[in-house]
């Protein structure tokens, strides 16, 4: 069969379509490559606490998490703590050296890691308050109690939320940080943290302060 | 086929992909949302305790498994055995045993992950996702609409021309006089 001929207009009117749908085409490729890169920069800004820390810096510690693991809040939270909406105090006069610790009831090096944290806090007590966050958007709350309840955690436990893991940085449980006084963060530690290694970490940081 | 019409033909299929494109980032965003948002709302009614029983199981594990997300892994429960799945497997199993239902298995989870509602594989149709039902019909009208329009205008040349069809009332036979006409070259 033959090539049919087409008026100019048609051709004119098909083109236009085109040279529409191209545009448009090119507009929603550049919307989705600016938006996968706007996530993967909210990835790296997470990660990038950790390589601070290991770069010597001291990065601001993100905010924490101030719900209880039972429903009448998180005991033995202190005041200051609180009235700052979760994040550490920069009055040394007031501040306490923080021990940040992730951890889930479901997570095995966090069992080992629990007994050695409950002797630090009790060692340190009035200079350092550890505070235990729970993944609360992967830990079962029940399960939380329980694991509280089993190693007799004396310390203050919050229950974090997706929000605060992507906050942190926090990739996998157990991981440990220290807050400075001056709210900064100061160390991580990735995976179980034994009481000796902390209670180094701690020293280090405690001097810091008297200086 | 004329390179203007090849043009308008790639033109309408990159069309079409970038539709498709388009309605899997915003199902990814209406998801994100609605996780974000469930963060600040207010924790939802406890839930009923697992001590309750009814006589019978009401579900099975089966239905309840792939209607729920493992909390760590990104798959749903039933397709995953990390050890936060396994705790909520377990989880899901008792509740199955004491004659809970399968909607109260999933407010129950909700509650139990501090009110986190991405742990659902579905998100709830109401606020922010309400978009994931909304967009997509949305979407789907559009392409509708946008594909009726692209049909009516590959049909119109063959339509002007007449000379393959006089007839103005047999659709068929213009579209397959266009289509015989692009094979032919």
């Amino acid at each position: 069969m033959d090539e049919q001929p087409q008026p100019v207009e048609m051709v004119a009117a098909q083109s236009r379509w085109g040279t529409a749908a191209w545009i448009i085409c090119s507009v929603l490729l550049v919307g989705l490559v600016v938006g996968t890169w706007f996530r993967m920069n909210d990835e790296r800004a997470s990660a990038n606490i950790a390589n601070a820390i290991i770069a010597g810096d001291r990065p601001d510690a993100p905010s924490i998490p101030t719900k209880g693991i039972d429903d009448d809040g998180a005991p033995g939270l202190p005041s200051w703590y609180r009235s700052t909406g979760g994040t550490q105090t920069a009055d040394p006069a007031t501040g306490k050296v923080l021990v940040v610790n992730w951890w889930a009831s479901w997570c095995g090096p966090c069992e080992d890691e629990a007994p050695e944290l409950v002797k630090v806090a009790d060692d340190y007590e009035g200079r350092v308050v550890v505070v235990g966050i729970d993944a609360g958007q992967e830990d079962l709350e029940s399960d939380a109690r329980q694991f509280v309840r089993r190693h007799e955690l004396t310390f203050p436990i919050v229950r974090g939320t997706r929000a605060d893991k992507d906050a942190w940085g926090v990739g996998g449980y157990p991981e440990t940080f220290i807050v400075g006084v001056d709210g900064r963060l100061s160390a991580h530690v990735n995976g179980p943290i034994d009481a000796q290694e902390l209670r180094a970490l701690l020293d280090r940081e405690l001097d810091k302060d008297r200086a | 086929m004329t390179p203007t019409r090849r043009t308008t033909r790639i033109g309408a299929v990159a069309f079409l992909v970038a539709w498709v494109f388009v309605i899997s980032w915003m199902l990814g965003v209406a998801t994100r949302a609605e996780a974000a948002s469930s963060d600040a709302a207010a924790p939802a009614a406890p839930a009923p305790r697992l001590e309750e029983r009814r006589s019978t199981p009401q579900t099975t594990f089966e239905t309840v498994g792939s209607t729920v997300m493992c909390p760590s892994c990104d798959t749903t429960l039933d397709q995953s055995n990390s050890p936060a799945a396994e705790r909520m497997r377990v989880w899901v199993q008792s509740a199955i045993a004491a004659g809970w239902t399968e909607e109260e298995i999933r407010d129950g989870l909700v509650d139990e992950y501090g009110g986190d509602e991405s742990i659902l594989a579905v998100p709830r149709a109401r606020g922010l996702g309400l978009g994931i039902w909304i967009v997509p019909a949305i979407v789907v009208l559009a392409m509708l609409i946008g594909g009726a329009l692209l049909l009516r205008r590959w049909r119109r040349p063959a339509q002007a021309t007449g000379s393959v069809s006089q007839s103005t009332d047999s659709s068929s036979s213009e579209a397959s006089a266009s289509s015989n006409s692009d094979s032919s070259t």
